[in-house]
């Protein structure tokens, strides 16, 4: 089966930040721990899972923790810092749905993740790729 | 306004003290090597800050190296950004001012900087010259505290001539008002120093007086490590107060309408909408019966936010348009400057 615009993109920044910044991919796993992220992108239907030490996006998973409904253009928006996730989240444009401390152990996962991309040196490449065939009204 | 006299031991002088040092680590030194050579233009239609920067990147190998160039450009609110290029993009040469980065470049080069700027995505490119009219002041040895000192090579007023082209717009510039410097050392961004400097040019280049103000202190900006303010008149430097001859007071924050915040994506890591800008700014200093008063009122920002190297903070770099107001005696003469300006401030 042919991956998505976000699937692939996704999977390639987490093989980066594994590679280049592997202590902050091993604490974005660590955080991430046992939750399992089905995410619907646009009309995408993927899931996030740990496998091991490493984080794996997968077609579908059983039993997700936290549940993710968005598009690659509100994404994008996020990503160009012209809207915050409050503000997606706000206008829609952004659902989660999960338990509270679910929530939250995926917010340290992610920010901890983030905080590797900013760091690796091929995720303005990604970011970039990621942005070209996204149309943002 | 300067004589060709003037203008060729300018040249001589600048070729001699101003040119990139490049990291020690190409050769097997010490890491953690910064330079960068930053230049701010402003002109009636808009402002401009090009900065072209080199730090070691020991992800990119031992001797590893990235370029960041920040271009940022003013007319209603600020735009641009910060583009990484690495590998056989990024050429700069080590004893000169001669650097390309990706499609940009700076070069001096017959006693003027030229400066090309090409952004990846279009939004602003520039054709620029600018022409020295003041003495560089080079400063060494600056503690940033824990660290080896960082060192400061500045050039106050420049003329600056060419085009912006900003969103499809051209931009004419004719000799422009330009600030200029240079800063090389070691040092990881998140230790402990923040640093705030400004300038002050006159928009008549015939006006004699350039003013530059640093203040460099410790993170929290609880103990000032050094502070300096210079006026230059015509090309040559007329007097320098330092340290305790110095006083900085800051009133209130600056609540901005909006941030622009690069490159953007930092965003998910520095949030919201508050910045550690005063709303407005005081600076007097005193030597004797010469004097000095300063104001300089914030109005727009632009924050260059970067990843620390040793914990999970940011550094945060606020470029700041304002007006500019001086008020001073030197030795007697009555000195009056009005411009707009762009102050830098750094911290968390």
């Amino acid at each position: 089966m042919t991956q998505g615009h976000f699937h692939r993109h996704l999977t390639a920044a987490l093989d980066a930040v594994r590679a280049e910044v592997p202590d902050l991919y091993k604490a974005s796993t660590a955080a991430f721990g046992g939750h399992v992220v089905a995410a619907a992108v646009d009309d995408e239907h993927l899931a996030l899972v740990r496998a091991g030490e490493a984080l794996r996006v997968v077609a579908e998973a059983d039993a997700p923790t936290v549940f993710a409904r968005t598009s690659n253009a509100a994404l994008c928006e996020i990503l160009a810092g012209r809207r915050t996730i409050l503000e997606a989240l706000w206008a829609d444009e952004l659902e989660l749905r999960g338990g509270l401390a679910d929530l939250l152990a995926l917010e340290r996962a992610l920010h901890l993740f983030v905080q590797g991309a900013v760091r690796a040196p091929s995720l303005p490449g990604i970011l970039s790729s990621y942005h070209r065939p996204v149309r943002v009204s | 306004m300067i004589d060709g006299a003037t203008e060729a031991t300018l040249e001589r002088l600048i070729d001699r003290i101003d040119y990139f040092r490049r990291s020690p680590a190409r050769a097997g030194g010490r890491g953690s090597f910064k330079e960068w050579m930053h230049f701010c233009v402003y002109s009636d239609s808009l402002d401009l800050l090009v900065n072209f920067s080199e730090v070691d990147d020991p992800r990119r190998g031992p001797a590893g190296s990235v370029g960041r160039m920040t271009v940022l450009a003013r007319t209603d609110r600020w735009r641009g950004g910060v583009e990484e290029i690495a590998g056989e993009a990024l050429r700069v040469e080590g004893g000169k001012v001669a650097a390309r980065f990706g499609d940009s470049s700076v070069r001096f080069e017959g006693g003027r900087y030229h400066v090309r700027v090409a952004l990846a995505d279009h939004s602003i490119a520039a054709e620029l010259t600018l022409r020295p009219i003041t003495t560089p002041a080079p400063i060494h040895n600056v503690s940033v505290g824990d660290g080896p000192p960082i060192h400061w090579i500045v050039i106050p007023r420049l003329l600056t001539s060419g085009t912006v082209t900003l969103n499809g717009r051209v931009h004419h510039l004719h000799d422009a008002p330009a600030y200029h410097d240079h800063n090389w050392g070691h040092f990881g961004w998140g230790r402990d120093f923040a640093w705030e400097w400004g300038f002050g040019l006159p928009i008549d280049p015939n006006h004699p007086w350039s003013f530059v103000f640093a203040r460099l202190s410790n993170r929290g900006r609880t103990r000032t490590r050094m502070q300096t303010l210079f006026l230059w008149r015509g090309a040559h430097a007329a007097c320098a107060f330092r340290d305790a001859q110095i006083e900085v007071r800051h009133h209130g924050l600056l609540r901005a309408a909006r941030l622009h915040k690069v490159p953007p994506v930092m965003s998910l890591l520095s949030p919201g909408g508050a910045c550690d800008v005063p709303a407005r700014m005081e600076i007097s200093a005193r030597n004797g019966e010469d004097s000095v008063h300063v104001e300089f009122t914030p109005s727009d920002v632009a924050q260059v936010i970067i990843p620390n190297d040793d914990d999970l903070g940011v550094t945060i770099i606020n470029e700041v348009a304002g007006r500019f107001a001086l008020d001073a005696e030197i030795r007697g003469e009555p000195v009056r400057i009005r411009c707009p300006s762009i102050f830098e401030f750094l911290g968390d």
